[in-house]
């Protein structure tokens, strides 16, 4: 691990042109047809509810990400990102109060092209990790005195488009959009922490789509 | 085609084929949405199984009715006024776990519930005893053999000492420990995720389900209406009652007691397939009665495990208002069987008064003011207690509940899938399953 990172310092330092440190904020959607499943089973299983569960689909994120160009081919660069969503699913009846969270955390690598000057086209694979937690009436759901989690972890790909518009020598803003397609496989208590039971209908193994939009601030370093 | 133009139409072919499914399944929230359906449903029973099997079509819009053989609604819950200052649950009396279809009604409901929190104490070689000398919490583990708990036990080395512990582990699951399977037991507890709590109703589990899901429903449920056949030969099935009526239905939901079904008091043309029959048989069930005790002190501990005529004791007013001091007996399997043989309620009574005297220095007898018997094997259309995963069980649970013809569904705590058996929220469960079969498949 420790030469892994040596490594990793070294090729970042000498292999630079013009490194960029990136932050973003995005919207997030996604569609997961077993978890939709799962909350679709809540909501037909449960006619006294008349808020109902919605589906997890929109989220909001953050990824924070470091890229740098290759010396042959300045127009392509590479780098790595940490992206954060988080959606949720709250519904509420006579102050009976559920609510599910879906957190997704999803190291990333990427290489990225210059379709035009300005025009960033990107090509990302990452390494999605869910967590699903729920809560009625801010108690966490709990079995045999643990709460319940569910965990999932998935392989993603996700090309994304970028428009950068460099604000002075130091900073750009780029408005992203990004669509994402993961296999993943999730433990069966996701069923179960979304409808109170497990095996029934869901399987374990599933795909998630997904896009979003945000915005990116790119803070560029000088060429050495 | 040019190798470009075939690249690009495969991505957008393969795009449209990831993006194309999870669209349509963005416009609706329920499995449900508005099934439209014209048919009638006949529900044979109205258990906890049968009547949210109702509910949930009455939600839909469906045209049902619910045919039970018995002169009430409720099937093996139930309610009984006469023994002391508050109602006692003949029937189920716990909710088990705070995660489940009926734990989020109880909650929706804000119905008042007691999270039942009472400790053991063992009837241990003739002694009451906090701990066993042993820990007995073996039957709790992965790679369990197929085989009995009273046989795992012994192969554990719980020796004779320990038979009515583990019957007590082994009532509790509405069985003998000769023919519970230490390994589909567990199997099925893996799948339990309703929570590991005890609540109890302040009123009683019957009230709860008459109030929030017998009542809504109640013109439609027909007592006193046994079911002889049901013909499935015909595109309408027809169900015929003792009484030689015949009714006619486009689809049925079985939901009688897996007892009713292995003794096959119901009878089906065709035949069910061989598979089916044999599943049923493969299911556990067994006798089971509930003996309430009433008492002018409290002379017991809360729950007492191990006692060689019944081997689960509990207080039964442990969440309960009331001035009275009332010892519930949990009687299952063998122990049941051989109380009920004694023939009359007053004999039932006096043996287990005789095992309390033993146990509490003849404080029973003493005390005694009156007492009351359910006796669940007795009742004609239930037939014991409840469902069990017995040796060789397999997977005879998901044989027993799938739909035949598209016309026949099963449903009832037997045929629990997912490790809620035995219970009220696992009938209920079960029933949403067998509403979901018949709605998927209507087109
Ligand atoms: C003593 C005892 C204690 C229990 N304690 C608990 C507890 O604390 N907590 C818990 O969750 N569960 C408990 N249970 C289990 C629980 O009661 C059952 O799992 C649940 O009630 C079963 O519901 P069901 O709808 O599947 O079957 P049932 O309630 O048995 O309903 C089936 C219905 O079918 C009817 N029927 C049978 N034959 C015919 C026919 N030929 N024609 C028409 N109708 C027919 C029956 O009369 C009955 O009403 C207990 C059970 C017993 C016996």
């Amino acid at each position: 691990m420790k030469k892994f990172l040596v490594l990793l310092i070294l090729v970042l330092h000498f292999q630079v042109e013009s490194q960029a440190l990136s932050v973003e904020l995005n919207y997030s959607f996604c569609v997961n047809s077993q978890f939709d499943k799962a909350v679709r089973v809540y909501n037909s299983a449960r006619p006294f509810l008349t808020s109902k569960q919605p589906l997890f689909r929109n989220g909001i994120g953050a990824k924070i990400g470091y890229s740098f160009p290759t010396k042959k081919h300045p127009k392509v660069q590479y780098g790595f990102e940490l992206g954060y969503s988080y959606f949720d699913s709250y519904a509420e009846n006579d102050g009976f109060i559920n609510d599910m969270q879906l957190h997704t955390l999803t190291p990333r690598f990427f290489t990225s092209t210059k379709i035009t000057n300005r025009f960033l086209g990107q090509l990302i694979l990452g390494l999605p990790n869910y967590g699903m937690f729920r809560q009625n009436n801010s108690e966490a759901v709990t079995n045999d005195e643990t709460p319940i989690h569910a965990f999932g972890i998935g392989l993603s790909i996700r090309p994304q488009l970028s428009y950068q518009f460099i604000l002075n020598e130091h900073i750009s803003l780029s408005p992203t959009f990004g669509l994402e397609y993961c296999p993943f496989q999730y433990s069966p208590q996701g069923e179960a922490l979304i409808n109170q039971t497990k095996g029934l209908y869901t399987n374990n193994f599933n795909s998630f789509f997904g896009f979003d939009f945000g915005v990116k601030v790119s803070f560029l370093k000088a060429r050495k | 085609m040019d190798r470009s133009k075939f690249l690009k139409l495969s991505s957008l072919a393969a795009m449209g084929w990831i993006i194309g499914p999870s669209l349509v399944a963005c416009s609706k929230n329920t499995l449900f949405e508005n099934p439209n359906y014209k048919g009638k449903v006949l529900i044979i029973g109205a258990g906890a199984a049968g009547l949210y099997a109702g509910y949930l079509l009455q939600s839909l819009g469906i045209d049902f009715q619910i045919l039970e053989a018995r002169n009430i609604y409720g099937g093996r819950m139930g309610k009984f006024e006469g023994l002391s200052d508050y109602t006692v649950d003949t029937g189920a009396q716990w909710l088990h776990g705070n995660n489940s279809i009926l734990a989020d009604l109880v909650k929706k409901s804000k119905t008042k519930i007691t999270n039942d929190t009472s400790e053991n104490t063992y009837w241990f070689q003739n002694q009451l005893v906090k701990t066993l000398p042993k820990d007995i919490e073996i039957f709790d583990k992965e790679g369990l053999p197929d085989i009995s708990f009273e046989d795992y036990a012994l192969q554990q080395g719980f020796g004779s000492e320990y038979k009515f512990i583990v019957e007590s582990l082994a009532g509790d699951q509405g069985a003998d420990a000769s023919q519970l399977s230490a390994y589909w037991n567990h199997k099925d507890e893996e799948n339990w995720v309703a929570g590991e709590d005890d609540f109890k109703f302040k009123d009683t589990y019957f009230h709860f389900i008459d109030q929030n899901i017998a009542q809504p429903i109640l013109p439609k449920i027909q007592l006193n209406a046994p079911i002889d056949g049901i013909d499935y030969t015909v595109d309408k099935l027809q169900v015929k009652l003792k009484s030689g009526t015949i009714l006619e239905a486009d689809k049925v939901i079985v939901t009688v007691p897996i007892s009713i079904l292995k003794l096959n008091e119901i009878s089906f043309s065709p035949a069910l397939p061989t598979a089916k029959t044999e599943a049923f048989q493969k299911i556990g069930m067994g006798p089971g009665m509930k003996v309430f005790l009433r008492f002018s002190t409290k002379f017991y501990e809360d729950f007492v495990l191990g006692g060689s005529i019944c081997a689960a004791y509990a207080d039964d007013t442990v969440g309960k208002t009331t001035n009275d001091n009332v010892l519930l007996a949990f009687i299952m399997g063998e122990q049941a069987a051989y109380l009920s043989g004694l023939g009359s309620d007053a004999a039932i009574i006096q043996a287990l008064l005789a095992e309390l005297d033993l146990m509490y220095n003849n404080q029973a007898s003493l005390n005694f003011l009156n007492g009351v018997v359910f006796d669940w094997t007795k009742e004609p259309y239930i037939k014991g207690a409840y469902g069990f995963s017995s040796v060789n069980m397999g997977d005879a649970r998901k044989i027993a509940t799938q739909p035949i013809d598209n016309k026949l569904f099963f449903a009832g705590e037997a045929m629990n899938i997912n490790g809620h058996h035995q219970t009220v929220h696992g009938a209920v469960e079960s029933a949403y399953k067998a509403v979901n079969d018949l709605i998927l498949n209507l087109k």
